[in-house]
């Protein structure tokens, strides 16, 4: 049985090859990283702020003035609140029928 | 207890009507006006100290507000959006310019003259409500009014709040003329007086309908009216013009599953005017409209009234012309 002994030359050449090897992969890692967070930062909004611009006008001049400002605020909008259950219709129930028992009713409904 | 027991009295500028059915009366009492309570200091534009006074003095602010005024706005917001802009909570300012400033009883019923120029109000997307509702951003020189959702929204809470204090039974809470039931209902289920006004005694004359669950809401330019200058005026506002509404039809009436749905889409109904019916085709929700001259209109499944119902054969023999030979 032999045995393979590495002569000094060639334990340092080796060593140094490892320390490359180290060396690249961490310098891998940190560009990775950076690249990631870059990626990441452009296609996720996180958490939005709360912005507002104003454009002067006159006080009786409403709807101009809302047309005016640009807001946004964080979380949904009016324009796609979905928030509710069954936010997008009105919900029916059975349609009333004539009421078939003598003496007064109820309530009343009406215009107040 | 069992039967129908019932009170009422004001709140919130109009009348309040409870009645329960097999259970008790004073629990479901204090229950609604528990919840009335809530409303007013929340919701109330006649209050300086009330929730919504301080978010409309705080315009293009974004603000933190209670559930129950999140809630509200919500409401608002959705009724706008499913009639595409007919009912809208942005009319606040427009029903200030019209004389509509106070609780209704202290308006001068017939006041000096206004001057006022009418336009579109601001509309209901320069409001952005967070979606948990509890951050809302109106924008500047906008004001919210929440009346008619506010009132409705009010008469859902308090019917689940009032069957949650009584226990057992069923409960019928009337918001002046906005209903919602809940629970068991009594035996014929709960009968309601269709009327122009909510203040007709339930037991006076007219068309009455029974309904067993959801709600019932009429809206109507026959009442709160008032004159400036000679002019009359209502509450109704036309989003579209600021003004109050001008419409083929002066009441309508709709049962939905909850009252906010009813009373939107009756109010819907009268600003849309001569698109209503079609609309609320579309909708699939029964209603009763009133036109300016008297006609009434029913769609959805709204019933004839007893009294003028008749039988297969009779129609035959009157549109055979051999009725009363």
């Amino acid at each position: 049985m032999t045995s393979h002994r590495r002569l000094p030359a060639e334990r340092d050449r080796a060593v140094a090859r490892l320390h490359s090897l180290t060396r690249g992969a961490a310098v891998g890692g940190v560009l990775g990283t950076l690249l990631f967070g870059a990626v990441a930062a452009a296609s996720y909004d996180g958490t939005a702020t709360t912005t507002t611009t104003t454009t002067t006008v006159t006080s009786d001049d409403s709807a101009a003035q809302v047309a005016a400002e640009d807001s946004t605020t964080s979380g949904t909008t009016a324009a796609d609140d979905e928030s509710s259950t069954d936010d997008s219709q009105l919900q029916a129930t059975p349609a009333p029928t004539t009421s078939t028992t003598s003496g007064a009713a109820h309530a009343s409904t009406g215009g107040s | 207890m069992t039967g129908i027991a019932s009170a009422g009295w004001r709140a919130i500028g109009t009348g309040v009507r409870v009645v329960v059915h097999d259970g008790s009366l004073e629990a479901a009492r204090a229950a609604v006006a528990g919840v009335l309570d809530e409303v007013d200091r929340v919701m109330s534009r006649f209050r300086d100290d009330s929730e919504l006074s301080r978010l409309n003095a705080r315009s293009g602010e974004e603000v933190g507000v209670s559930p129950l005024l999140g809630d509200a706005i919500a409401a608002g917001l959705r009724a706008a959006r499913i009639t595409n802009g007919s009912v809208d909570p942005t009319v606040g300012r427009a029903m200030r310019l019209i004389g509509y400033d106070l609780d209704f009883r202290s308006l001068p019923q017939d006041g000096a003259p206004l001057e006022v120029r009418f336009e579109a109000v601001p509309g209901w997307q320069t409001v952005a409500l967070a979606a948990d509702r509890r951050r809302v951003r109106v924008a500047r020189g906008v004001e919210i009014d929440l009346g008619s959702v506010g009132k409705a929204l009010a008469a859902d809470l308090a019917a689940g709040r009032a069957l949650d204090a009584t226990g057992r039974g069923g409960v019928l809470i009337s918001l002046g003329g906005d209903i919602t039931v809940a629970g068991r209902p009594p035996d014929g289920d709960w009968r309601v007086l269709v009327a122009e006004d909510s203040e007709a005694p339930a037991d006076g004359p007219g068309e009455v309908v029974a309904i067993r669950t959801g709600a019932i809401a009429t809206s109507s330019t026959t009442v709160r009216r008032w004159r400036r200058g000679g002019r009359a005026l209502h509450h109704l506002i036309d989003p579209r013009t600021g003004a109050p509404v001008e419409s083929p039809w002066r009441t309508a009436s709709v049962v939905a599953a909850t009252c906010v749905d009813a009373n939107t889409a009756a109010t819907a109904a009268i600003v849309l005017g001569d698109a209503a019916l079609d609309w609320l085709r579309s909708t699939g929700l029964a209603a009763r409209l009133v036109s300016t001259d008297g006609e009434v209109v029913r769609v959805g499944g709204w019933p004839e009234p007893a009294e003028t119902r008749l039988s297969p054969d009779a129609v035959a023999l009157v549109a055979s012309g051999r009725a009363g030979s």
